[in-house]
């Protein structure tokens, strides 16, 4: 029986005003591979970025958080985290020149259509079809007035072409094997730590923990590790032919 | 036919959507270095496996599951394309794109168009077939992308992907599964255990006992994952390492190549027109005596008037054009 894959990111952006927001390319691949990386629960990250004037912001990297609160319909980030986020954005701020860099907004991921926003159509798909479909929306959650209900103001959102992809963004992509092992361990040891068990039962849950490594080792750092691999190969590739064309225009320069 | 299903890594996936992105933008500053990314090679493994199920109606129902594992993509190459116009196969330019033997791992192909259906255009049927036959894979895959907004706002954006296959001419959709970690069947840790009395039980434990666990009751089993896991990690980080220096490299040469056509643009800019060497004309003498020869009274080989509508016009017309008259019968 096949399978009709369906995951849905929404980047939210706590500001009054419309704006605009602009999402760099290499930050949306990190944001849409952490997305995918699993169907049975939410994913949730920062957004880092600039603002640009009052209605236009830019992302330019993403950091993974770990989800202390798994479950359905709610996501929370612990002040440790903010705390620990808006240091990364000053470190990054640093290293990329951007002074102005900061936490700008935060996404999170809807796999299997859990609760979405009202405003988006999901056109629920006939399942016959057999066709895949990721989705992603921006909007952002306002108050007419102090105690009113929070509305969703759609917010437009263009991902602009970065023909690299920059540190801080590969930074953060090879940070959610890392993200996911420590959750695992974090929860083994708890286990391990119960000393009511018995050794069949410590072998079981042993065998669990390997069992969940492997799967993260096969489904998600084994493919990262070849994704890796192959944007060397290809920007080797890339810089072979551009050494060689450089030549070419240095050989007309001359010329002329 | 077997009941066939394609697995594709999270990774695979957002790449190709990452590249497409940096392809079908305006804001591309270099369009022609980035055009090939719109489309390219799939690479993986496919297999066939006989499966034996029990069901109400027969104890030994057998029937087969072909799965195809996504493992890589590979834009096509900028300056070759592997098909022409009439949706013929460059089997030459292919083996130049795919180097290392990498053609044993060709599975499929894909291509992104924006805005438009999930359905095969006919060239892309031609291709596929064509691509089919030539590296002889009948279980060759055609993985479409059609990436779309969905609200007049821009504010929320979907791409469909689907995989087609074809059978006798036919192409029929194969499903897509993303594998993660989701799609893993789920074993929990267990925090309580039923009681065992019996001593042979607690006998046979004990004697095994000491391959699971170290003196110190941590679990054996447990530190070797631990190890392997974080020389994983380890070799992620050199890997990113690398990538980030290469990224940067092709940057660096990027901007210079971009310096050099500015500069060689300017400097064409500055040169008079008259010393810019124009391609000389070359006439043909032997041609032309031949066709003088040929053709001594050949209109078309000489000069002429010609008319604002191109109709030549008559050297030898009287100064009054003649009119013509009633027939008269000619007097007895």
């Amino acid at each position: 029986e096949w399978k009709l894959h369906e995951l849905l990111c929404s980047f939210q952006y706590r500001i009054f005003g419309r704006n605009n927001q602009f999402s760099a390319a290499d930050a949306f691949l990190v944001c849409m591979n952490h997305a995918l990386s699993t169907e049975k629960e939410e994913v949730m990250g920062l957004c880092l970025g600039e603002m640009e004037t009052d209605r236009i912001v830019h992302i330019h990297s993403v950091i993974i958080l770990r989800r202390s609160d798994k479950r359905k319909d709610r996501v929370e980030i612990s002040p440790e985290q903010l705390s620990a986020a808006s240091t990364e954005a000053e470190r990054l701020a640093d290293l990329t020149g951007k002074p102005l860099l900061r936490v700008v907004g935060w996404y999170h991921s809807h796999p299997h259509i859990t609760v979405w926003p009202s405003h988006v159509d999901v056109r629920t798909q006939d399942k016959n079809t057999k066709t895949g479909r990721v989705l992603y929306t921006c909007f952002q959650s306002t108050q007419a007035q102090k105690g009113a209900e929070y509305e969703r103001v759609e917010v437009p959102v263009h991902v602009v072409p970065r023909d690299s992809v920059g540190k801080a963004c590969l930074e953060s992509a090879v940070e959610l094997p890392r993200i996911l092992c420590q959750e695992e361990q974090d929860t083994y040891r708890k286990i391990h730590s119960l000393s009511h068990l018995d050794p069949i039962t410590k072998i079981h849950n042993g065998s669990v923990f390997t069992k969940n490594l492997c799967s993260q080792m096969s489904a998600v750092s084994g493919p990262l590790l070849q994704w890796l691999e192959d944007r060397l190969d290809q920007n080797q590739q890339n810089i072979a032919d551009l050494q060689l064309e450089k030549e070419r225009l240095q050989l007309e320069l001359a010329s002329m | 036919m077997a009941d066939s299903t394609v697995y594709m890594p999270g990774i695979v996936l957002s790449s190709v959507m990452f590249q497409h992105l940096n392809t079908d933008s305006d804001a591309v500053v270099d369009k022609e270095y980035y055009s090939w990314l719109r489309e390219g090679f799939i690479l993986g493994e496919s297999k066939e496996e006989e499966k034996r199920a029990i069901t109400d109606s027969t104890n030994d129902h057998v029937y087969f599951e072909h799965t195809i594992h996504v493992q890589k993509h590979l834009p096509c190459n900028r300056l070759n394309k592997f098909y022409n116009g009439t949706g013929e196969v460059d089997m030459v330019t292919l083996r130049k794109m795919m180097p290392d033997n990498r053609q044993d791992h060709l599975i499929g192909w894909y291509r992104q168009r924006r805005n438009t259906e999930q359905r095969m255009t006919l060239r892309e049927r031609l291709v596929h077939e064509n691509l089919k036959n030539a590296v002889a894979n009948p279980d060759l895959i055609f993985l479409l992308l059609t990436p779309s907004e969905v609200t007049s706002a821009c504010s929320t954006h979907e791409t469909e992907f689907a995989t087609f296959r074809s059978l006798n001419r036919r192409f029929h959709k194969v499903p897509v599964v993303v594998s993660n970690l989701g799609s893993l069947e789920d074993v929990v840790y267990r925090t309580s255990y039923a009681p065992c009395s019996s001593a042979g039980y607690h006998r046979v434990v004990q004697k095994h006992k000491s391959k699971f666990f170290s003196p110190d009751d941590t679990q054996r089993e447990v530190m070797e994952i631990n190890k392997m896991n974080s020389s994983m990690q380890a070799e992620l980080q050199k890997e990113c390492k690398k990538v980030e220096k290469s990224e940067q490299e092709v940057q660096t040469l990027l901007a210079q190549l971009t310096a050099l056509r500015k500069l060689i643009s300017k400097k064409k800019s500055l040169i008079p027109e008259k010393d810019v060497l124009r391609p000389s004309i070359r006439e043909n003498l032997l041609l032309e005596n031949s066709l003088k020869s040929l053709f001594p009274h050949s209109p078309l080989f000489q000069t002429q008037t010609l008319t604002l509508h191109g109709v030549p016009v008559a050297e030898s017309l009287p100064p009054r054009l003649t009119t013509p008259c009633p027939h008269v019968d000619p007097e007895p």
